[in-house]
């Protein structure tokens, strides 16, 4: 019986994917079939995480660049069409945070933050889909963008972050709205709390760490794994009729808690 | 390759399709089945069910029917002990059943607003009710809720009773998601788009004040898909993958969400 959720021949590029949330994404669409690309700012990391991959049967290759360099993404793209003749799915997952009450926001802050979170992903949708539109068939490829539950349930300090989690929930349903009759779908997660390195501290701080456990209904942190599923079912067949969706993974968390 | 539910025990509800062709419950419980799980095949309607059941049977599935009415609660209660007795749990619940009657909130009579909301709400909170003892001894399950892109758009047709009870199968799944999700169970909603199936055909003959013949249903398909960013209808077989997912073991952390399968629907003006 042929898979719904098979990623068999496929090229997909997941930014920020040598750590957490998009390693683990890029493991399952590795497992579930596809070339991975794996993305960081650095090229041993990259390199470790495909031989990796490789180690366990699985195929990936890896490009390392800085999100905030637009050079640098929009020659991404060309560079995976000249290496593997062709690109299904792209991820935009790569992000960072930076605290800062609105008190000590800066414009400068909020440009950096927009550049990775948005522009980044803007550029490389753009050369992403030209290329799938080349493909001679109905049905060419799947952009996810990550958003993030601070989207909906925001907590203070974080206002630049959360700023960029919603341009991208914007971007995902306009850009579903224009592809979608090219055979392009488009779609987001909104991870909830993830057990991963970026929390790291947060989940050192006893009192957070608890907070969130509390107003998380599942009463848990999220487990990394637990995204690359979401992540496969958006690239693959299986979510054939799903297009501009965010798709929250929390646990439950965005429809029960105002902030946290 | 091993299937997403193996071994998994999964209830079906109006899993017989009210026309030819592929109703949302009937490919769910046909798709489910190929994924390796056990059906109970649930409807009203004997031959329906029985139809769905030979087909999984067929394939070489596992499946049982039980045929009853899920907004009366000793059918229900029965249809529950019928699927943990078959098969030793209920690991998936997938509440599919409603009905439609055209009516704008003038139109509508009381009768019909009281009959359509009182099935289309009963129909989700009933098996669920009787579902949850037995998920709670398991320490786990998961429920599926078809609700509908019209209780939160209006797409044009008067459905005021059925735009309602498909808006309160959301607040029931996200109450019931809140409350269950610690004890391993999650719930959530399916909202499908304009899709292809037996039942929007019924709906579309009872709009138009016409006749099955005199309707001319490609030229309305036609005008419906390119009011869809991905310029086609849905099929049952569209909500059928989103339902095998949300099923699975692969959503493990979703709790209390929407899905709409829309093809982008609801994304446009």
């Amino acid at each position: 019986m042929n898979n719904p959720f098979s990623l068999d021949g496929k090229v997909v590029l997941i930014t920020g994917s040598t750590r957490g949330l998009g390693w683990a994404s890029a493991q399952a669409a590795a497992e579930a079939g596809a070339t991975v690309i794996l993305h960081g700012r650095s090229e041993a990391a990259g390199k470790a995480r495909k031989q990796e991959l490789e180690a366990r049967g699985l195929k990936a290759d890896y490009l390392a660049f800085e999100m905030a360099d637009r050079d640098a993404v929009t020659a991404a793209i060309p560079t995976i069409i000249q290496r593997h003749g062709s690109i299904w799915g792209l991820v935009n997952n790569a992000g960072m945070l930076l605290h800062n009450t609105i008190w000590d926001e800066t414009a400068d802050t909020y440009e950096r933050i927009m550049a990775v979170h948005m522009v980044a992903p803007f550029l490389l949708t753009k050369a992403a889909a030209a290329e799938m539109r080349k493909v001679d068939a109905a049905d060419r490829g799947r952009i996810v963008n990550i958003s993030s539950i601070a989207f909906s349930s925001p907590r203070a300090g974080i206002c630049n972050y959360t700023s960029a989690k919603g341009a991208i929930v914007g971007f995902t349903r306009a850009a579903s709205a224009e592809l979608g009759s090219f055979g392009i779908r488009v779609n987001a997660i909104a991870p909830g709390y993830f057990v991963t390195e970026i929390n790291k501290e947060r989940l050192a701080d006893e009192s957070f760490a608890n907070k969130i456990k509390v107003r998380t209904p599942a009463a848990r942190w999220g487990d990394p794994s637990e995204l690359g599923g979401p992540t496969v079912f958006l690239l693959s067949n299986a979510s054939s009729y799903v297009n501009g969706q965010l798709l929250f993974v929390d646990g439950g968390m965005s429809h029960f808690l105002h902030s946290v | 390759m091993a299937g997403r539910l193996d071994g998994k025990a999964v209830l079906v509800t109006g899993a017989g399709s009210m026309g030819p062709g592929w109703g949302n419950g009937k490919a769910a419980a046909v798709l489910f089945a190929r994924e390796g799980a056990k059906v109970l095949a649930a409807d009203l309607n004997r031959n329906a069910v029985e139809q769905t059941a030979e087909i999984i049977r067929g394939e070489g599935g596992r499946a049982e029917i039980f045929v009853g009415n899920v907004t009366d609660e000793p059918s229900v209660r029965a249809m529950i002990a019928a699927c943990v007795e078959a098969f030793g749990s209920l690991d998936v619940l997938h509440n599919n059943v409603g009905i439609l009657k055209a009516g704008s909130p003038e139109s509508t009579t009381v009768e019909d607003w009281d009959r359509i909301l009182d099935i289309n709400t009963k129909a989700f909170f009933l098996p669920c009710k009787h579902a949850l003892p037995q998920m709670l001894k398991q320490g786990s399950g998961s429920i599926i809720n078809i609700s509908s892109i019209s209780g939160f758009r209006n797409l044009g047709a008067p459905y005021i009773a059925y735009n309602t009870s498909k808006g309160a199968v959301v607040s029931f799944t996200r109450n019931l998601a809140a409350t269950y999700a610690d004890k391993g169970i999650r719930a959530n909603s399916i909202l499908p788009g304009i899709i292809d199936t037996p039942m929007a055909r019924d709906a579309t003959i009872q709009t138009s004040g016409k006749s099955e013949a005199e309707i001319d249903f490609e030229a309305l398909a036609k005008a419906r898909a390119a009011r869809v960013p991905m310029r086609r209808t849905g099929t049952a077989w569209d909500i059928a993958r989103t339902a095998l997912f949300l099923a699975s073991d692969d959503s493990a952390y979703i709790t209390g969400s929407e899905i709409y399968v829309d093809g982008g629907l609801n994304c446009v003006a």
